[in-house]
């Protein structure tokens, strides 16, 4: 029901308050002296967190992780303030001070204001602060003292008496919310004057000053999630900080609290008021993981801020401000590592949708750059190149374009490499918003982020991609060669991507990519890339980069005090160590990783590795791509019952009719299944002349575990038995038994 | 010798290891039983001629000998702008989309190549999958105009502009 009044708590606001009518002026009266039903609670925990302004007392929802709000409810059923309310995960209800007519109040799932029957306080005192944990309500107030209310008696019924029982009366601290950590169930709050935070205990009233958070001014709202990160509105300008007390456990020391960094970060622009409470069900994470999400996150590595555990940037999706075609899909955190917001397994509903930017001239050093951007409507962008290859956005210069206005529709824009960029691979962010002046982190409450890889080159340098400059091939093992396996193709899949960087027609430097996409099978296996017809000895090892994660690596894997090489010795050709065994590299919930039914998971391994050549080599002796990827046997464990000893790296295998490395075992030709004959360069065949490895042309779903290939892939028979004419999109989703993909 | 050996042991525990569970199974797949015979008898819910092909074995699969299970094509691209001197970068693409204003709209992610024009020329060599028969040429100036662009098809193994 709406009524006509004025709330003043909202200083600067979109148009989302309600429209009021005069009209409904007598309703309100009728309102306010109507006794409310007994109210039903909510009927979950709910992962906004609500701000309560004004007089008769506003209910809103608030986004922490964007700063969104949304009125909820302009009618409390009194023509009251309320103050001091806390969420309580025992019954689901939210209590709080009337600090109009000074008695306790509650509200249910209908925001609506239940009186209840309370004495024990000090008369004719007004609350303000306030918070609620197991079911006993908490109020404080500066010069007065903290109370404590036991809520049990309301189970019966809702008139019940209430007491407030005085913990203590000593309270210096000048607070304006106060909320319960989750995690150590102690309250945590800012005093506005000094901006220092204080722990409070709850039982004793005892107070730990743990330091500056940085920030002063009235932290009218104050919030917790349930990862411990400690969240205040400030009514003067609406800023949500956050204070990082994810740390804090029921047995940290006073060391521990007042060593802490509490210095708090701006997380997000929130609704400013003149008069300010919050509540919030501590326990809920800040993105319900059970709905859709419609905040869209980067996928730029961990430490270029990401994720939202490390304030990354993210943006509630407006449906109208995006960059590219394609409107984004909602995310449910940062994606970094190797999971991206191309194609996110964790979260299914994630598509490519980073496609706005398009970076159509190199980026050579010292000289200007044309990007192409393409805008759904008009907004302001914002973008951060990593010149220098430290892995964040925040030294001098890195900041590219600051708030510039673009157009709906195709942009044009440039922008000059600075002269002490570094060459090599970096990464860049691009947000759109209709907001001005955002950082390279923190909530916006429209638009799109997208975080891009990008070459900082030196001039004259060409690039050859393959397949494409950020697509994958699907590069798909069984790994019980010699015996043909169950053809289920997942024991090892692998995204896989090459790039050829060239130099008056001769290649200076190939990087490979890749992606680890699923592990169907117990054996242990490494993976390795065998660049036929480049020397080993043409690698230059003292600038071999293998990143895993992101991460430099000293070796391809380590066992104890054994270390092995990247470039592996004893090879004429270049071999390319990218792991010793794959299963290193993730922790699986279920037997096999991202297989089984049920066992969806994000994905935890990428690598990339940079192989500079000593002296260019030829585009006509190259090898053609993929080149020659491998799965080998990880050194000194079990591989079947075909070897009376652990074959390790002697066991190799590859895609069909691609030759072993010096290193394969040759006993091994023509075991069981294999039909190998080197002489006729045939590799990897079975009798009928399947393989034991195939290449996909494109990011490829997998089957379930125990699921052959054919079940999965029905037209993959067509295919193969038509040597390819026939049916050569066998491989696409939209030919999947989708029962049978992972 | 040691060849013969290998596979007669084979033999004997074939049976468990190819109706063993999720390829390699570390010795443990004897709790397998028979789940391969029973995902096939799983009732399909998508046409009929989908289900036929599905019943079909992999073990009577047969490929040709020099099947690759791939298709693959090396395509030569070469770009001539008689005259053209100022500083441009070319791309070409294998996806893309004509947008209303009948510019093309290339997907940045599918980039084969990209690299500077030289005295007017452009000529490069990429590898093409699924015998993709079309692609987008985009040639840049720095100067912020519009792109050249062209959409070509293949034609004996060649993208000429």
């Amino acid at each position: 029901m709406n009524y006509q009044c004025e709330t003043k708590g909202i200083v600067h606001k979109r148009n989302l308050l309600k429209v009021k009518h005069s009209i409904f002026a007598s309703m309100l009266i009728l309102a306010y002296v109507s006794s409310p039903a007994d109210a039903a609670p909510f009927s979950t925990c709910p992962s906004k967190a609500f701000l309560f302004q004004g007089k008769p007392v506003a209910s809103y929802g608030v986004n922490l992780i964007t700063g969104n709000y949304e009125l909820i409810e302009d009618n409390p059923g009194i023509n009251a303030n309320i103050n001091g309310l806390g969420f309580d995960e025992v019954d689901r209800y939210l209590y709080g001070f009337n600090t109009t007519n000074l008695n306790m109040v509650r509200m249910g799932a209908d925001f609506q204001a239940e009186t209840l029957n309370l004495s024990g306080l000090p008369s004719g005192t007004s609350f303000y602060v306030g918070d609620v944990s197991k079911h006993f309500y908490y109020i404080y107030r500066k010069g007065t003292g903290l109370y404590k209310i036991d809520l049990s008696p309301l189970d019966q019924s809702v008139d019940a008496q209430l007491n407030a029982v005085l913990i203590s009366s000593t309270a210096n601290i000048r607070l304006t919310d106060f909320a319960f950590n989750p995690n150590d169930n102690m309250l945590y709050g800012v005093d506005n004057t000094s901006g220092v935070l204080y722990q409070i205990n709850p039982e004793s009233g005892a107070t730990i000053d743990m330091g500056d958070t940085g920030e002063k001014g009235t932290f009218g709202a104050v919030y917790f999630d349930v990862n411990g990160y400690f969240y205040l509105s400030r009514n003067q300008d609406g800023i949500v900080y956050r204070i990082d007390l994810s740390s804090l456990t029921p047995s940290s020391t006073v060391q521990q609290l007042t060593s802490l960094d509490v210095s708090s970060v701006k997380f997000a622009d929130g609704p400013s008021s003149g008069q300010n409470d919050g509540a919030r069900c501590a326990s809920a994470p800040l993105i319900d993981e059970d709905t859709l999400s419609n905040i869209d996150f980067g996928d730029a590595p961990a430490t270029y801020s990401t994720s939202l555990a490390d304030n990354g940037p993210r943006h509630l999706l407006d449906n109208e401000t995006y960059l590219g075609r394609t409107k984004p899909d909602g995310d449910y955190d940062g994606y970094t590592g190797a999971d991206s917001d191309d194609a996110s397994v964790i979260n299914a509903s994630s598509f490519n949708d980073e496609e706005g930017v398009n970076f159509v001239t190199g980026l050579e050093i010292g000289m200007d750059s044309v990007i192409s951007l393409y805008a759904s409507r008009e907004g302001i962008l914002n973008a951060w190149f990593d010149w220098n290859r430290d892995g964040d956005f925040e030294d001098q210069g890195e900041q590219a374009f600051v708030d510039l206005k673009l157009d709906a529709g195709a942009n044009i824009v440039s922008l000059r490499v600075p002269e002490g960029a570094d060459a090599g691979n970096s990464w860049s962010r691009f947000r759109f918003s209709q907001q001005s002046g955002l950082s390279f982190d923190g909530g916006s409450t429209s638009g799109e982020v997208e975080d891009h890889p990008i070459i900082i080159s030196e001039s004259g340098l060409s690039y050859r991609y393959y397949p494409g400059a950020n697509s994958w091939v699907t590069l798909a093992y069984e790994d019980k060669w010699p015996v043909s396996g169950d053809y289920d193709m997942n024991d090892v899949v692998m995204h896989y991507r090459t790039v050829e960087v060239i130099q008056d027609g001769k290649v200076v430097r190939i990087d490979i990519l890749g992606e680890l996409q699923a592990l169907g099978g117990s054996y242990h296996n490494g993976f390795a890339v065998q660049l036929e017809n480049i020397a080993s000895n043409n690698v230059n090892q003292q600038t071999l980069r293998l990143l895993h994660n992101n991460i430099k690596q000293q070796y391809s894997g380590q066992n104890g005090a054994t270390t092995y090489e990247i470039l592996e010795s004893g090879n004429s050709d270049a071999v390319i160590m990218i792991s010793q065994d794959l299963w290193k590299h993730v922790d699986s919930r279920c037997v096999y990783y991202r297989t089984q039914e049920g066992c969806t998971q994000a994905q935890a391994f990428d690598f990339e590795v940079s192989i500079p050549l000593l002296n260019a080599v030829d585009l006509a002796d190259l090898p053609e791509p993929p080149y020659n990827p491998f799965i080998f046997a990880t050194e000194g464990l079990y591989h079947g019952d075909v070897f009376l000893e652990h074959p390790g790296r002697g066991l190799e295998v590859h895609l069909v009719d691609k030759a072993p490395t010096e290193k394969f075992n040759t006993d091994y030709y023509g075991l069981v299944d294999d039909t190998s004959e080197p002489a006729n360069n045939r590799y990897f065949r079975t009798s009928n002349n399947l393989p034991w490895a195939l290449e996909i042309s494109e990011q490829w779903k997998w089957p379930n575990e125990r699921t052959t290939i054919l079940q999965a892939y029905p037209h993959f028979k067509t295919f193969v038995e038509s040597s390819g004419v026939e049916m050569p999109n066998w491989s696409q989703l939209n030919q999947a038994v989708l029962q049978h993909i992972f | 010798m040691l060849n013969k050996h290998l596979k007669l042991m084979m033999l004997i525990s074939l049976a468990l290891v190819v109706s063993g569970c999720g390829g390699s199974d570390g010795g443990d797949a004897a709790d397998n039983g028979n789940d391969l015979e029973e995902d096939s008898s799983d009732a399909y819910t998508i046409e009929a001629e989908i289900a036929t092909v599905a019943k079909f074995a992999i073990e009577d699969l047969v490929a040709d000998e020099d099947f690759l299970f791939i298709e693959k094509s090396n395509i030569q691209v070469l770009l001539e702008l008689p005259g053209e001197e100022q500083r441009a970068y070319v791309s070409v693409y294998s996806k893309y989309q004509l947008l209303e204003s009948e510019n093309y709209y290339p997907d940045p992610a599918s980039r084969i190549i990209a690299g500077a024009l030289k005295d007017g020329n452009f000529e490069e060599s990429f590898v093409a999958l699924n015998n993709q028969q079309q692609y987008l040429i985009e040639v840049w100036f720095y100067d912020g105009s519009e792109p050249l662009q062209q959409a070509l098809l293949v034609n004996q193994n060649s993208l000429i502009w």
